[in-house]
C-alpha cells in the first residue's frame, strides 16, 4: 500500500476505535454522565467519518444538531431528573446474558447479510457505447472521488476528480491508442472544447483492453467526454462525443455537497421538508407543554 | 488483511462500523434501566444509521445523493423525537420521583 | 526564496493545494506548525487582551490600572500569566475528577477549532472549506459541552446554576447569530469564508453595479441597507451573548454566582477558560468582520500589494486584524458601559425581540436578492422608518433627574 494511502488508513481506524470505545462507555458505563460525554465522542466521531467520507455539509448538520442541540438536552435532563446531591449519578443496567447473545447474535447477523446476500459487483454499468470502425465497439465507464469510490455518469462528481475508461475487446486495441478530452459547457450556452491530453496506451484487464485517463481538480460546470482512437501510424478515428440524453457521460463537478442538497431540498424533497418544520414546530409545541410545571391551586 | 484497509474498501469498513455501533445502541436500550440512558442508546441507533446512509450515498455508482437527503431528515427527526421523549422523562420525574423505566408502570387512574 | 523541503518551498504553506499533494509526512507536519503558531498566537494574544481590558476599564473610569509592571503596566499580562501557572492545582474531592480535570480542554478545543477555518489573508486560511462558516457555527457547540462538564463536575450548585444558565443563554442566542447570518448567505451565495470575504470586493448597494469596486461600500454592511445593518447590529449583539460578555455575563457575574462554572477552577485550568473566552470573543469579531466588514479587504482600493505593505498577503492579514481587533475592543467598551441584563431580561431580548427582527432581516433580503428594485424600495421605507425613530428619540427631551416617584403601597389582601 502505498504510503499515501496510510495517513487515510490511519486517520480512519483511530476514529472508528474512538466512536467504538465511546459505544462501549454509552452501553457498560456506571455513572450516566460518563455515558452522555461518551455519547459526545462517539457523535464527533461519526462526525468525522462523514468528513472521510466526503459529506461535508452533514458534518455540520450532525455537530450543530446533534451536539450542539440533542446532547445538550440530554445532559440537562440528566441533571434536572437527579437530586443534586448525587455526585456519581449511577445508572444501573441489567446485562444478562440473554441480552449479550441477542446483540452477538444480531452482529453476524447484519454482517452476514451484507457479506453473502448483496452481489458486490465492482464494475459501474456500462452507460455508454461507441463504434469506433474497425476497432469495433468500446465501452466508457466512470469513476471519481479521490481514491477508489465510484459512480456511474450523468452524476455529480466532488472534488473535482474523476477518472474514465474505455474498454474495447477487439485486437485493434494493442496497435491503438486512445485520446480523451473534456468538453465544457460555457457560461453563454455553448460547449467548448477544452484541449486534448496525449493518447494513452490500451492495457489488458481480464480479457479486454482498457485505457483509462484522470482529471484532477476540475471546476465547477457541467461537462462532456469525447473520445477517439489513433493509430499506429497516426490515423485518427473522428471523435465519439457523447451527448446529453440519457445515461450518458456528461457530468456536472461540484464542490461539496450542499448545492446538490439545496437543489434537492427545493425540488424533489420540498414536501418532505415543509412537513418536517411543521413537525418540528409540532415538537416545539407539545415538548414544552409537556414539560411545563403544574400549577397546582 | 492490508486488503480489507479503508482505502481499498470503504463501504464495507463503514458498514461493519455502523453494525457494530447499531447492535451497541440495541444493547444500551435493552439493558440499561435509566430512561434517559435508553435515549442515549436510540441516539446510537440512528447514528448508525446515518453512517449506513451515507456510506451507500458516497460509495455506490449511480446512487445518488439521496442516502445523505436521508441522514439529513433522519438528524432532523432525531432532534424532534428526543425533545419530546426528554419532556416525557422530565413530566415522569415530576410524577414519579424517579426515571427508572422497570418501575414506571402505572397508568393514570 | 525561502527554504526548501523535500521539494516544496517553505512559502508554499500559502498555497495549501501543494501542500496537501505533497507528501503524507509534510502535509502532517506544516498542519501541525500551522496549529502551533495558532495556539501561541491565541495564548499571547488573550495575555495581552486581559491587560488591554483592565487598562480601557481604567481609563474609562478615569484611573490608570496596572501600572507598576513594566512601563505603564505593560508587562502585567506576564505576571499575571505566571501566576496562574504557579498555582496550586486545587481539585475538589467531591467531584468527577476526570470530568473535571477535562472540561477546560473541551472549551478551549471548541474555540480553538474555529480558528483554524478563519480567512485570515487573501488566498490562504489553514483550513480552507466548502462548509466553512456552518464548520465554526458548529464547532463553537462544543463549548457548550464543555461548560456543562465543568458545571456539572464542580460540584457545587453556585457552578452548577451558573453552567446551565450559560449554556442556556449560549444556545438560545445561537439562533439570532444563525437567521442574521443566513441572510447574509443570501447575498454572498456560498458559505466558503474565503469567498465570502472575495466577493465583497466589488458590488455596489443594492446590487446594482455587480462590477464596482467600491472600496468600504461594497462591503456587505452596505450590501442592502438597513437590512445588512440590522443583520450586523443582530449578529454583534448575540455574539456578545454567546460570549458570555456583558451585559450579557449573568453567568459569571460575581456578584450573583460567585463566578459561575469556573467558580472551583484556579491556576492553569481557569486560565484555559480565561483563553477560551477571549478566543471566542476574537473568533466573533472575525466572523463579523469576514461578513460584514469586507474581511481582508482594504477601506480603499484594492489589493496589490504595493499599497504598503510588501505582499498581498501581509497587507490582508493586516487589515483582518485590525478590523477583527477594532471589534474586540468595541465588545470591551461596552462590558464597561453598560449595566448588566438580569436573565429573564436576556432571555426575552434573545426571544422576542432579537429572533423576529432576524427573521424579518432575511426577508427583507431575499426580497432584496431577488429584486434589486424591491429591495430599493423596502430598504428605503424601512430606513427612513428607523431614522425617523432614532431621531425621534435623540431630539426627545430626556428623561426628568431623580427617582422615580414612589407608587403608593398596595395593601396586601
Amino acid at each position: 500500500m502505498p504510503v499515501s494511502e496510510l495517513l487515510l488508513n490511519l486517520v480512519f481506524y483511530i476514529v472508528a476505535a474512538a466512536a467504538l470505545g465511546g459505544g462501549i462507555a454509552v452501553a457498560t458505563s456506571k455513572n450516566i454522565v460518563r455515558s452522555a460525554f461518551a455519547l459526545l465522542t462517539v457523535l464527533f466521531s461519526v462526525a468525522a467519518l462523514y468528513a472521510l467520507m466526503r459529506a461535508d455539509f452533514i458534518v455540520a448538520a450532525q455537530i450543530l444538531i446533534y451536539v450542539g442541540g440533542i446532547l445538550v438536552l440530554i445532559i440537562f435532563a440528566i441533571m434536572l431528573t437527579h437530586k443534586i446531591t448525587d455526585v456519581k449519578l449511577s445508572n444501573e443496567s441489567s446485562p444478562g446474558p440473554v441480552s449479550v447473545t441477542a446483540c452477538a447474535v444480531l452482529f453476524a447477523l447484519i454482517i452476514a447479510a451484507f457479506v453473502y446476500g448483496y452481489s458486490w459487483n465492482t464494475e459501474p454499468r456500462v452507460v455508454r457505447g461507441s463504434d469506433f470502425g474497425k476497432a469495433g465497439y468500446g465501452e466508457l465507464s466512470m469513476y471519481q472521488g479521490g481514491g477508489k469510490t465510484r459512480l456511474t455518469p450523468a452524476g455529480t462528481i466532488l472534488d473535482g476528480f474523476v477518472r474514465l475508461k474505455l474498454k474495447l475487446r477487439s485486437q485493434a486495441a494493442t496497435t491503438a491508442r486512445a485520446q480523451f478530452g473534456l468538453v465544457k459547457l460555457k457560461k453563454t450556452g455553448e460547449w467548448e472544447d477544452l484541449p486534448a491530453e496525449k493518447p494513452v496506451r490500451f492495457s489488458v484487464e481480464n480479457g479486454s483492453y482498457a485505457a483509462w485517463t484522470e482529471r484532477e481538480r476540475l471546476e465547477e460546470g457541467k461537462y462532456r467526454w469525447r473520445v477517439r482512437l489513433v493509430d499506429e501510424d497516426g490515423t485518427e478515428t473522428p471523435w465519439a462525443e457523447f451527448s446529453a440524453v440519457k445515461g450518458t457521460v456528461d457530468f456536472a463537478s461540484e464542490k461539496g455537497l450542499t448545492r446538490a442538497i439545496g437543489r434537492a431540498f427545493m425540488g424533489p424533497y420540498l414536501l418532505a421538508f415543509e412537513v418536517v418544520s411543521v413537525l418540528l414546530l409540532a415538537a416545539l409545541v407539545g415538548a414544552a407543554f409537556l414539560a411545563r410545571k403544574e400549577v397546582r391551586e | 488483511m492490508i486488503d480489507f484497509a479503508f482505502s481499498r474498501h470503504p463501504l464495507e469498513n463503514i458498514l461493519v462500523l455502523s453494525a457494530a455501533l447499531f447492535v451497541l445502541g440495541i444493547f444500551t436500550i435493552i439493558t440499561r434501566r435509566n430512561a434517559v440512558s435508553v435515549l442515549m442508546g436510540v441516539e446510537l441507533v440512528l447514528n448508525a444509521a446515518n453512517l449506513n446512509f451515507v456510506g451507500f450515498s458516497q460509495y455506490v455508482p449511480g446512487a445518488g445523493i439521496h442516502g445523505s437527503m436521508f441522514s439529513i431528515f433522519v438528524i432532523l427527526l432525531a432532534a424532534a423525537e428526543a425533545a419530546v421523549a426528554l419532556a416525557i422523562i422530565i413530566g415522569m420525574y415530576q410524577n414519579f420521583g424517579r426515571v427508572d423505566v422497570d418501575k414506571a408502570e402505572l397508568m393514570k387512574e | 526564496m525561502g527554504l526548501l523541503i523535500a521539494d516544496v518551498s517553505l512559502w508554499d504553506f500559502f498555497h495549501w493545494d501543494r501542500v496537501m499533494a505533497s507528501p503524507w509526512w509534510f502535509a502532517l507536519l506544516s498542519a501541525f506548525i500551522v496549529c502551533a503558531i495558532i495556539v501561541n498566537f491565541i495564548a499571547v494574544y488573550a495575555g495581552v487582551n486581559t491587560l488591554l481590558e483592565r487598562k480601557i476599564a481604567a481609563h474609562m473610569q478615569a484611573r490608570v490600572g496596572p501600572y507598576q509592571v513594566g512601563p505603564h503596566g505593560s508587562l502585567q499580562w506576564l505576571a499575571d500569566a505566571l501566576k496562574l501557572m504557579v498555582k496550586e492545582d486545587v481539585i475538589p474531592t467531591d467531584t468527577d475528577k476526570l470530568l473535571f480535570r477535562l472540561a477546560p480542554y473541551v472549551v478551549f478545543g471548541g474555540s480553538f477549532a474555529a480558528w483554524v477555518a478563519l480567512p485570515y489573508t487573501i488566498g490562504w486560511s489553514p483550513a480552507i472549506m466548502n462548509v466553512g462558516i456552518l464548520y465554526i457555527l458548529a464547532v463553537s457547540s462544543a463549548v457548550v459541552i464543555g461548560i456543562l462538564m465543568a458545571g456539572w463536575s464542580s460540584g457545587s450548585k453556585w457552578a452548577l446554576f451558573g453552567a446551565m444558565r450559560s449554556a442556556a443563554q449560549i444556545v438560545s442566542y445561537e439562533v439570532p447569530v444563525g437567521i442574521a447570518l443566513l441572510g447574509m448567505l443570501l447575498i454572498y451565495g456560498t458559505l466558503d469564508m474565503q469567498e465570502i470575504s472575495a466577493a465583497q470586493e466589488k458590488g455596489a448597494p443594492f446590487g446594482f453595479w455587480p462590477e464596482w469596486y467600491g472600496g468600504m461600500f461594497s462591503w456587505g454592511v452596505f450590501r442592502f441597507p438597513p437590512f445588512t445593518i440590522f443583520a450586523f447590529l443582530i449578529y454583534y449583539t448575540a455574539g456578545l451573548a454567546e460570549t458570555n460578555r456583558t451585559p450579557f455575563d449573568i453567568p459569571e457575574a460575581e456578584s450573583e454566582l460567585v463566578a459561575g462554572y469556573h467558580t472551583e477552577y484556579s491556576g492553569m485550568r481557569f486560565s484555559f477558560f480565561f483563553l477560551a473566552e477571549y478566543a471566542n470573543m476574537f473568533v466573533v469579531a472575525a466572523i463579523a468582520t469576514t461578513f460584514f466588514l469586507g474581511g481582508w479587504l482594504p477601506p480603499f482600493g484594492h489589493i496589490l500589494g504595493t499599497t504598503f505593505l510588501m505582499s498581498p498577503f501581509l497587507e490582508g492579514l493586516f487589515w483582518f486584524m485590525m478590523k477583527s481587533f477594532a471589534l474586540v475592543i468595541l465588545m470591551m467598551w461596552l462590558r464597561w458601559t453598560l449595566p448588566r441584563y438580569r436573565v429573564d431580561q436576556l432571555m426575552d431580548l434573545c426571544w422576542k425581540r432579537l429572533t423576529p427582527l432576524a427573521f424579518l432581516t432575511l426577508f427583507a433580503i431575499g426580497a432584496g436578492v431577488y429584486n434589486s428594485w424591491l429591495g430599493l424600495i423596502l430598504g428605503s421605507v424601512v430606513g427612513l422608518a428607523a431614522l425617523a425613530l432614532i431621531g425621534k428619540e435623540v431630539i426627545s427631551a430626556p428623561p426628568p433627574e431623580g427617582l422615580p416617584p414612589v407608587r403608593a403601597p398596595v395593601a396586601a389582601k
